[in-house]
């Protein structure tokens, strides 16, 4: 048997009775009334909530176009750039250096760059 | 198609995809917002800012930390608070959606139809009185797509909250359109 607490704290709180629960509450004069209250209240906000007009979706899309609208932040291009612009100083430190040692060399070998 | 699947297609360019989404969340979104006491040219408006903004920050949208639908709902949550002060403000009395429901619903005699607008009235009027906090979780509550723990999400508070507050509103609601309560 069910415990009338426990069945008419589950009916308040909105959840699902099982079918025990169910065949209790149609024959228990305590939970039946709160039962029945609480169906007045389920029909009664059912009622309640706007219909969608027709086409709103059209609209939405169309308020998406009419505003130019992008979905994600334009792709990182900076990256790739500042990534070629490191190479190129690193390219131009490279050869730096090279021809810097060939000087040093060079001088120290006494002869002219 | 999951949401999260859906998001990843417009991410990569694929507009149409966001339709999708759309016509998956209308129908949820509209009502949360005619819970909340929206008439239906003001819930018209609040969807289609709620899409509109959720389409721009799509970019912020993190799938590892909500759902797209617990995102969503607090985006239109915002716009729904933002609204109310807006009209708070500007002394706005709007038409509630227990009103438009009503205009809505075919009435089969009088007497019954006359019954069914005073429990509307009655409805609309507790729901109105039900702390700012109780409303709020209670509403989103009523909108089946969301699990409990979504709701806590858009709320931020704990599931163990979010039962409670639901238990409490629900009281009250029943308390007010039982036999014999006058609104």
């Amino acid at each position: 048997m069910s415990n009338c607490n426990e069945v008419q704290e589950k009916i308040a709180r909105g959840e699902s009775l099982s079918q025990a629960e169910r065949a209790h509450t149609t024959a228990c004069a305590s939970c039946a009334p709160v039962i029945a209250d609480f169906s007045v209240l389920e029909a009664a906000l059912s009622a309640l909530g706007a219909a969608v007009p027709a086409g709103f979706a059209d609209r939405v899309m169309a308020g998406l176009a009419a505003e130019g609208c992008a979905s994600s932040r334009p792709p990182r291009q900076w990256v790739p750039l500042a990534l070629a612009y490191a190479a190129g100083v690193l390219a131009v430190l490279n050869v730096a250096g090279f021809l810097a040692s060939v000087f040093i060399a060079s001088v120290a070998s006494g002869g002219t760059p | 198609m999951e949401d999260e699947a859906l998001v990843g297609q417009i991410r990569r360019g694929n507009r149409e995809a966001f339709r999708l989404l759309v016509l998956r969340y209308q129908r949820p979104l509209f009502r949360f917002l005619g819970l909340l006491g929206f008439d239906g040219a003001s819930c018209e408006d609040l969807a289609q800012q709620t899409f509109l903004s959720a389409f721009r920050a799509l970019a912020d949208f993190d799938p590892a930390r909500a759902r797209f639908s617990t995102w969503l709902f607090t985006i239109a949550k915002r716009h729904a608070s933002h609204e109310r002060e807006r009209a708070h403000r500007h002394h706005e009395t709007p038409a509630t959606e227990a009103t438009d429901a009503l205009s809505r619903s075919p009435a089969p005699d009088p007497a019954e139809a006359a019954a069914l607008a005073q429990r509307m009235r009655t409805l609309d009027a507790a729901l109105g009185s039900l702390p700012q906090e109780l409303r709020s979780t209670f509403l989103l509550s009523q909108i089946k797509e969301l699990s409990l723990g979504e709701v806590a999400a858009v709320e931020n508070c704990p599931i163990g909250t979010v039962k409670s507050r639901i238990h409490r509103a629900r009281e009250r609601l029943r308390l007010a359109l039982a036999p014999g309560e006058t609104s």
